[in-house]
This record gives C-alpha cells, structure tokens and sequence, in this order.
C-alpha cells in the first residue's frame, strides 16, 4: 500500500477568510483504499480543510497557499467545470447531520441517482436498480419502497446509511466522511460507522474520517492526522500514534477520554435525599387539533429511584429515552402523571406553588447547551447572583463577594462577573452554569449532560470539576447521560433507561464490569475507550461485557410492540443492589 | 473558488443603510417640528392672488388652488402625519404587546381563544376595516388613531405572541423557573427584555405602515379632516388639478416616499442586529 | 384528508366572528339609516315605521341572527345608493377587482421570484445590494401616488395609455387589458418588494443547508443545484406569505380604483361608505372577509404539495 501513489497529497495547505487564517500549512497523505482519520475539536479547521478539497469552501474563503492534489492533479486551481466532474466520481463527500444533508423535497430515489444519471448518462432504470442494490447493501428494508419515500419518514441512523449509498453509488476513489456518526445514537454510530468501514473496504474507496473522537476512529483508521488550530500537530500510523503520542497535544487528547477511578463511598446517613416511587410522565401527543386527543406517548414509565446524600447517580439512555423528562419531573418542571416524587422526605406532587419554589431552591440544575441556559442581556454576575434572590438579609457588597467565591471555586477569574455569555468560550459557558447552580447551596444537582456539547479536553475539566465541588460540598448528584464513558467516570451507581423504563441499575463497577441485560451489554460494547497513560502507552479496549444479545425474536422492548407480547418484566434484585428487569432473570411465579 | 473578504461589503452596505435611513427620517422629523413651529407661510391662510403658482423663489414648492403655500402645507402635514402615526403604533403596540405576550406565554386555552379572535380579525384587510371603523368613530385625529390602531392591532398581537412562545421555550427561562423564581418574576426578568429587539424592528416597521396607511385614509377623503393638510389630502386635492399643476402631485408624494424609504432602510439595519433569520 | 376536513371546519367560527364584528362595528357607525331614508326628522310616525321595516326596532341578537340568516340564502340586502339587490352589484363589481389583483399577483411572483433568487445567489455583492436596495425603494412609495404619476405620464402627457374607466375584458380582449396596464403597476410595486424580500430571505436559508452542499458535492452543475433543489425548498415560505399578500392587495385596491376611477369592489365600499349605504359596506366587508379566508385555506391545502414533510 505505501509503494502505490499516493490519492491524495496535501501539502502545505493554507485557507484563509479575510485576514483570518483558518488552515495553516496542513500536510498529509491518503494512498488508495486507506483510511485516514483527522482529529481536532471545534475549531481546529478541520472540516474546512476537508470542504476545501471539493471546491465547496463556503463564501469568503479561499485557499491562500500549499496545495493538495488529487492523483496528481492540483485541486485548488482546477476550473469549475473539471471540479464538478470530479466531485461524486472521484471524490465523494457524506455529512454530519442526517437531518438536513438530505433534501426533504424530494424523494430518495430520484435524489440518489440524479448524480449517476448526470455523470455516467445511463437510463432512469438502469440508475434505480443499482440504487436498489446499494441499499440492500446498506440494509434497508423494502429498497423499491424506499426510493418511492421521503427523508423525512426515516430515522437518523437509516438516513444515514442512505447517505453512505447514494455517495457509494457513484464509486468514488476517496470518501470524505465528515464526523458521519456524531449526531447519531451510540448504538446507532457502531452500526453505521462499521458498515461504512465495511463497504468503502470492498470497493477499495480510501477515506478521509473527520471526527473529534479519537477512540471511535482509532480502531478503524490505519494513519491518524492530528489538528489543532489550522495546524497540523501530530500525524502517523494509528497503532504508533496510540501507542506512543509524541505532542503534548495529543496525549492530553487521549488522556482526557473518561477513566474509572476508584470513589470513595459516602457514609449512608439520614434518610435518602430523593426517593422517586413507580413515576410516570407523559406528553400530550403531537398534532392533532384542539379539543381532539392524540394518544399520549409515556415518557417515563414506573420509575422507581433512590438517592442517597452524596451520592451521584448516572441515568444512561440513548435519545428518546425519557431520561431528560425524568429529570425534569424531579424537578417539577414536567407534570406527574402517577407516581411520586419525594425530596427529603417532602412530597413534590403535593405541595403548592409556593412550596414548590421553596423546595427548587435546594436543587440545582446544570443545563446541557451552555449558550441558551444563560440570558444573553445579563452579565455573567447577575447570572449567577440570581441564584441567591431568596436568601434574605444579603446586602449588595455580601453578593459580590460570594458571586467572586464562587467564580474562584469553579476556576474563573473574579472579573468574568462582568462580562456576557457570548464573550465566553463553551467551557467558561458551562462553569457559569455550574455557579449558578451551586451559588444557593442545594443538596441535590442535577446535571442534564453537562459534557455533551463541550470539547473533549474541556469534558474532561468539566467532570474533575464536579468531582471536585462535590467532594468539598457534599451534594447529591444525578447525572443524565448518553456517554458511558463519562458515567463511568463519575457515577457512583448506574442506571440504565430505555423507552421510559429501568432495564438495570446497580454500583458502577457490577454494570460496568458484569452487566445482566443485553441492552446495557450492547451499549458497553458500542463504546470505544482509551486505557492507559503516558507511562504506559494508551490502548483502544472496548468493555467486554459478556452478556448474550437477546434471544432471536426478540427486541430490547416486546412489551412495547403492538400488540403488547408480554408484559414488561420488573427489577429483580441481584444482591449488592443490582437490580435488572429481563424475561431471563424473571423468577417465574411460584 | 474565488472570495474576497466576505464581511466587509455587507457591514458597509448594513452601516449605509442605517446612515440614509437615519437622515431621511431625521429629516423628517425636522419637518415635522418646522411644521409645528416655523413655516414659510401659514399653511392654511388662503392668498388667491397666487392660485397655482408653479414653484419660484417665492414659493419654492408653488402653491395649490387657494394659494396656499405648498412647501409650508407639506411641513405641516408632516407634523400631522408623524404624530397621527405615532399614536397609532403607540395604541397597537400597547394592545399587541398586552394581549400578544400574555396569550403566548401562557399558552393553552386561552392562547387558542386568543389567536381565533385575532384570526378573524385579520380575515378582513387592515385598511379595509379601518375605512368601516373610520365610518364608525367619525372623523379627526382622535378617529384616524383610533380606528387605524384598532385595525392593525390584531397583526401586532400576532407577532408578539410567536416573539413570547419562541422566548418562552429557551433554556434561560427554564433555569429560572427552575431555581424557584414565579412566573411573573421570570418574565419580568428575561422575557420582556429579551423582547425589546425584536419589538423595535416590528415598530419601525409599523410605522411605516401606518403613515402609508393615513396617507391612504386622508386621499380616500375619511382621514384627517381640512383644514388640517395631510399628504393624502394634498394628494386628492390635486387631481383635478393635474394638467395645469402637475407639482401638487408629486411634492407630497415625494414627502411621503422619502419618509418611509428612510424608516425602512433603518428598520432593515435595525433587523439586521436583532433578527439575524430576516438579515441581509 | 383529515387535514383538509379540519382546516376547513375551522374557517366557519372565523367567518362568524368577522360577521359579528363587522355587524357590531355597522352599529356603531352614528346616524339613523331610518332617518336617511325618511328624510324629515320630525315624522316621528314614518320613522317608527320605517324602523319597523328596516328590523331596526328589534333587539341585537335578533337582527344579527336574521341578517345571518338572509347571508345564508343569499340576500345581502338592497343597495340605497342604486336599488340594486347587493350581492349582484357586489358580483358585477368584483369582477373588475378581481382582474385587477390576479393581474397584479401573477406579475408581482413573475418578477419578484427569479429577482430574488437572483438577489440570494448574490448575496453581499453589488447586484444583491441594488435588489435590496430597489425592493426598500418600491415599498416606500405609495401606490395611490405613483397611480398619479403613471396617470401624469401615460395619460395626461404622453397619452399612450387609458387613465379613466373601464372596458370589460369579456367585451373586448385588448381594450379591457389597456385599461388595466397602469392600475395593475400601480398596484405591483409594492408586492413585488415584499416577495422579493421574502424570497431572497427563504433562498439563502436553504442555501446555507447542507443538502445543498451535497449536492453540488454530487457533483450537479450549479445551475441545477439551483433549478432542482433549491427553488421548490425556497418557495414553501414565501407560498404562506401569499394569502397575506393577497389580503394586502385587497385593502391597496380600494385606492387605486378609486385613482383610476375603476367600477370595482373597493371604490364600491368607498362610496358607500360616504353614502351611509349600510347593506352594501356590510355585505362588501363579508365578501371580501370570505374571499381571504378562502385563498387562505387553498394555500394551506396546496402547501403539502411543496412541502411534504406536512400531511395532507
């Protein structure tokens, strides 16, 4: 393979907007059927660099030295038409968003073969047989259906994968993938991402994998290119650059991926902070027209929790799963449908209004976008002084003061106070947050994926964080969270949510280390980590968390298929407080 | 793929905008008080000595068919129709805001009883139901305010209630309620002045509407009543006079246009800083 | 077809509502029809009488629900200022009103369409900046007053162009359109600026899409890009506009008919309003309340055509 000449040459590659140098002297190379992966975090001109090769730089920006040739032939200073006959044959591109990189105007077939029709001039029928055949490829079901529907019919994961046939459709040499599997679910992402590994393998397509995840590419990509800032930190073989980081840069990358340590247990004293009891909560179903009920949709169905002082907490579930409606029913901002909600021993569904507000004053809640949570008219002072409206007797000098306090403890200097959310980075953003859930002092946090939209070397500071705040202040906390990773990091006990019901929940090392359902083997098994340290070397490991999948006929929810097959199993306790709810583990009515 | 600084031509573009804008409004203005306070001559004093005379030193805009001074009656109908319109906007505001905010907060039943009445409303054309409530309350400046705010207020309402539903959704609002400050502290304290932007950009381009829309009152002959002169009264008036006099035409013509290209080029880049979806 | 259904049973509280305001806001008007049709203010017996036999003497509701009632068969009352049934004279006129404000939609998207996804294509170059520029410019002047000027230039001094009245279209093809050129630019300026805007507004959202990018990423001509994905997604927004515009053209007419001394609805409602002709303000102000409803809901049941993320 490194005999070959080389797809792609990129050297010295300089992009520019304006006076702002985006991309600054990118080198590296893609030979034929190679995957090649460029990691960097927002900002680091990654996905410029990549648009830059199709011609497809958005308005202001223009490649303002080095070059990049594509078998030989230079890229930035071909004419439109010579790129135009490239783009899709030669080089093909699939986005990050499923959502929007199809057109909802039009149906699938017509969108997958109009660039076949355009470039190779075959007939109408020739071009929706081969399109048939690369979506059997992809897996979808019923492929002559499919071409007949809309984008909008689809999910996320299956527009996906239509996206990777019409690109595949063409028969590029290269397959510019960029972050393709981001805004998927985690289950989701395996599947797509292993098919798209699979297919451009077949056909012998290199790729360009652009990601932020370094764990999720290292175990596919053979080179690894390293982006920072529009400038190339570190590039080599996946297994060298793993093995043995040379940049600083890169290894705090991998060392920030989430690790378990051990956690000190907090004494169980008192009473629990929160006891939730068979909680359900429902939305009205959508559309429909007033005075005409649609049937509602359960997003949390019979959920039973407990949380200790201290104690933190991880709901794990996919998007969808009722996890965020089941943190804000805790809160009382979501209504209780049946069920209760019990806060130190207050029961929330009972109390009025004003009582209610009382009691929020003791919970905090971190917002999971920094941006919207915070009030763009207010500086950041104001903010987070918000939080201690109720306290009385607290003159303004007091206020300042603790607002300072605060800022210092979340690591932010004391004049940030005065300036406004958007002069704020994402991280600075998200300690603002933290501040002001913590400025009143409450027992109880809970965080509604906190990490999510930050870097990854900003994760990683985020969570130390609330680790360390913990410790010093002594709250319980509930994480809500599609990232094991970041649970495991975190969490002192683990559940794990689908469609609005507790699959499994137990400490943090039972699930992590012997799960019992099969949903929660499945989503260990789709999450790639990176073990290891500087010392030792980092490593690509995956949880082996051997559980045997599902019987075949079954899904993950047979009780939700209509008509209902079963009825849902209940927790059944496993001793140590693990509890799972199987059809395996059902004890069978004596 | 050729580019050039990709920002630049747009800020100037946005900053010329708002610089005409504001001097053809300032303009305006400045007529307006001139009107009140200065003209050449008295705008309703009648000189049939000077019948339709075209424009001179004497009178630089002519006169009409009284002899009256046209540049001094333009100056005083631009007092009239700023103030009318003013007062206008004022009232429509006033109930769009009350009734649109509330309704699209709050939501629910009485945000679909709300937006019903309003829909009908708007089934009937603004100026259209204020020719039948122009009908209804007489004529004079109190019935122009009246009956233009009135027809226009259910738009108004509109908008601000999908101003309060898209605000009441944001994460910010929710943090508040969630720390356990009341709905009427919440709104208080994020939503209304969250809204003043967009609330500037929906006046400035109101009250262009409703000059345009006295002016149409006023030709129609059921807007502010003579001697008062307004530009739409100068307007018809002037037909009859078109072959011999052609300047009574197009002097308040004139006024009215460049008064609203100024608070329109301004309204755009006013949206430009608070709408960035409408922007350039 | 539910869609449809309740969308269509929706309109029915609106229209009663507009009926009841419009009724409330006739009752307000001041002056006694019974005293106009009278004449003589101290014939305190022929007033009552002819009270009687306007149904003025009976209570609110009851006038409200007959005046429905005879809607409903059809009889919007008889003109005072020509004896003549309203409904006919509302029909003859609408007519003329009619043409004049499809004439000037068709024209308005005619050129504001392809102008403003011209504009898009340019964004922040000089040919975006001159649509912009020109669309804030023809929204500024009023209607009624470059009536006058089309009327000072074509009419009075060039002479090319009819300025007053009306031939039929069905009488005479090229005759009736000549009479209809200068209303009809009149009355376009206006809403080509609003279409403009809005079109240019929707095309550069759907040019920031990704699916756009990807498409051209296939490797389309832009051309295409343009032609194929583009123009349908950018037209589902300025499509809900239009049943606002049309209702904007139906108020703008009343004025310009009256410029162009034209036989239509508008100038109708005008002089009858003067003339304190209540059946006919009352039945024109319904009329033109149903029509907008109506041009409404046919947009609302076209959309799905454009859009089809939205059931029909």
């Amino acid at each position: 393979m490194t005999d070959a000449p080389p797809l792609l040459e990129v050297e010295g590659l300089t992009i520019g907007f304006g006076q702002r140098t985006v991309v600054d002297g990118l080198s590296f190379r893609i030979a034929p059927g190679e995957i090649v992966a460029l990691v960097g975090e927002s900002g680091s001109g990654k996905t410029i660099a990549a648009r830059s090769l199709l011609g497809l730089l958005p308005y202001g920006g223009s490649v303002c030295g080095g070059t990049a040739r594509f078998r030989g032939e230079a890229l930035p200073s071909l004419d439109e038409s010579r790129l135009t006959a490239l783009r899709g044959t030669a080089i093909g591109m699939i986005f990050q968003e499923p959502m929007t990189s199809l057109d909802p105007s039009m149906k699938i077939g017509r969108q997958m073969i109009e660039a076949l029709i355009e470039h190779d001039g075959i007939g109408e029928r020739d071009a929706l047989s081969r399109a048939i055949a690369m979506l059997e490829r992809v897996r979808i079901a019923e492929p002559e259906r499919a071409l007949d529907s809309y984008p909008h019919q689809f999910s996320g994961g299956m527009r996906q994968r239509i996206a990777i046939a019409a690109a595949m459709l063409l028969r590029p040499a290269l397959l510019i993938a960029d972050e393709p599997t981001t805004a998927l679910d985690v289950l989701v992402q395996k599947e797509v991402l292993e098919l798209l590994v699979d297919l451009t393998r077949e056909v012998g397509t290199g790729v360009l994998l652009i990601t932020h995840d370094l764990a999720l590419v290292a175990e596919h990509a053979h080179r690894i290119v390293v982006m920072r800032h529009g400038r190339l930190v570190e590039a080599g073989p996946a297994r060298a650059v793993l093995n043995g980081p040379r940049e600083a840069y890169t290894r705090s990358l991998l060392e920030a991926c989430p690790k378990r340590a051990a956690r000190a247990r907090p004494p169980r004293r008192l009473a629990p902070i929160l006891e939730v009891d068979k909680l359900s909560v429902s939305h009205a179903g959508r559309g429909g027209w007033p005075g005409r009920r649609q049937a509602p949709v359960r997003a949390v169905d019979q959920v039973s929790l407990r949380l200790e002082r201290g104690e933190t907490l991880a709901i794990v579930g996919e998007s969808g799963s009722g996890k965020t409606s089941l943190a804000r029913a805790i809160l009382g901002l979501a209504p209780i449908e049946t069920g209760r909600v019990a806060f130190d021993q207050i029961e929330l569904g009972r109390i009025g209004a004003r009582h209610l507000a009382h009691v929020r004053r003791r919970i905090g809640m971190i917002f999971q976008d920094p941006f919207s949570a915070l009030d763009p008219r207010l500086r950041v002072g104001a903010i987070i002084a918000e939080g201690l409206r109720h306290e009385r007797g607290i003159g303004t000098a007091e206020r300042t003061r603790r607002v300072e306090r605060i800022l210092a403890e979340v690591g932010m200097d004391p004049d940030f106070a005065g300036r406004f959310p958007h002069q704020l980075s994402g991280g600075q953003r998200q300690r603002v947050n933290i501040a002001r859930a913590l400025i009143a002092d409450p027992q109880l946090v809970i965080a509604d994926e906190p990490v999510s939209a930050l870097d990854v070397s900003v994760q990683a500071e985020i969570l130390h964080l609330i680790e360390r705040l913990q410790q010093t202040r002594g709250f319980a906390c509930i994480i809500v969270s599609h990232n094991l990773a970041v649970v495991e990091q975190i969490a002192d006990r683990v559940a794990v949510i689908f469609r609005g019901r507790i699959l499994e929940e137990g400490p943090r090392d039972l699930i992590f280390d012997s799960p019992r359902h099969p949903y929660t083997g499945a989503l260990l098994r789709a999450a790639p980590r990176i073990e290891g340290s500087r010392e030792t070397g980092f490593r690509l490991s995956r949880y082996a968390a051997p559980v045997a999948p599902p019987p075949s006929g079954y899904a993950y929810w047979p009780w939700q298929a209509e008509p209902p097959r079963l009825a849902a199993p209940e927790l059944v306790e496993l001793g140590q407080g693990h509890k799972v709810a199987c059809f395996r583990e059902e004890k069978s009515p004596s | 793929m050729t580019a050039g600084p990709a920002i630049a031509p747009r800020r100037w573009f946005v900053r010329a905008n708002a610089t005409v804008g504001a001097v053809l409004v300032g303009c305006a203005v400045l007529a307006a008080l001139a009107g009140q306070v200065a003209t050449p001559y008295d705008p309703i004093a009648l000189d049939f000595g000077a019948r339709l005379a075209s424009p001179s030193w004497d009178h630089w805009l002519g006169t009409d068919q009284f002899g009256r001074d046209v540049l001094s009656r333009l100056l005083s109908a631009a007092s009239v129709s700023i103030t009318v319109s003013l007062s206008t906007v004022a009232l429509a505001m006033a109930i769009g805001i009350t009734v649109g905010a509330v309704s699209g907060y709050f939501g629910g039943w009485l945000d679909r009883l709300v937006m019903t009445i309003v829909d009908a409303f708007m089934a009937l054309p603004g100026l259209l139901l204020a020719l039948a409530l122009m009908a209804a309350v007489g004529q004079g400046k109190w019935g122009v305010i009246l009956a233009l705010g009135l027809a226009y207020a259910p738009s108004v309402t509109r908008v601000v209630r999908g101003i309060a539903l898209s605000l009441r959704e944001k994460e910010y609002v929710e943090a508040s309620r969630a720390m356990g400050n009341g709905e009427l502290y919440t709104i208080a304290r994020h939503v209304i002045p969250n809204c003043v932007g967009p609330l500037t950009v929906l006046a400035t381009a109101f009250f262009a509407l409703t000059i345009l829309a006295e002016s149409a009152l006023s030709f129609l002959g059921l807007g502010v009543p003579p001697p008062y002169p307004s530009w739409g009264g100068m307007l018809a008036d002037a037909r009859s006079y078109f072959a011999f006099a052609p300047w009574l035409a197009i002097f308040p013509g004139l006024a009215i246009s460049i008064t609203l290209l100024g608070i329109n080029l301004l309204g755009d880049a006013l949206r430009d800083r608070f709408d960035p979806r409408m922007a350039l | 077809m539910r869609y449809a259904a309740l969308k269509l049973l929706l309109s029915i509280p609106t229209l009663l509502i507009v009926a009841l305001v419009i009724f409330i806001v006739m009752r307000l008007v001041p002056g006694d029809p019974a005293m106009i049709l009278v004449g003589d203010a101290d014939n305190a017996a022929a007033l009552a009488e002819a009270r009687r036999s306007l149904g003025l003497d009976q209570p609110y509701a009851v006038q409200f629900g007959a005046w429905l009632l005879n809607v409903a068969r059809g009889d919007l009352g008889v003109s005072l200022m020509t004896g003549q049934p309203v409904l006919q004279a509302i029909g003859q006129r609408f007519a003329v009103t009619a043409q004049v404000v499809l004439l000037a939609m068709l024209a308005a998207m005619l050129i504001a369409l392809p102008l403003g996804t011209y504009a898009a294509r340019r964004q922040n170059r000089g040919g975006d900046f001159a649509v912009v520029f020109g669309a804030n410019l023809l929204i500024s002047v009023p209607s009624f007053w470059v009536g006058l000027m089309l009327i000072l230039l074509f009419g009075a001094r060039l002479g090319w162009l009819p300025t007053v009245g009306y031939v039929p279209v069905s009488d005479n093809l090229a005759e009736g359109l000549r009479y209809l050129i200068l209303p009809v630019v009149a009355l376009v300026f206006v809403e080509i600026a609003t279409i403009v805007r809005m079109v240019r507004a929707s095309t550069l959202d759907v040019l920031r899409q990704d699916f756009v990018v990807n498409a051209r990423a296939k490797g389309l001509p832009e051309d295409s890009v343009i032609r194929r994905h583009v123009v349908k997604n950018a037209f589902a927004p300025t499509m809900t506009l239009l049943g606002l515009i049309l209702g904007s053209l139906l108020g703008g007419v009343a004025v310009i008919e009256t410029v162009f001394t034209l036989p239509g609805l508008g100038r109708f409602l005008v002089d009858a309003i003067y003339a304190r002709d209540y059946a006919v303000v009352q039945g024109v102000l319904l009329f033109v309340a149903l029509i907008h409803v109506a041009a409404n809901l046919a947009v609302d049941l076209l959309y799905p055509l454009i859009d089809p993320r939205v059931r029909l």
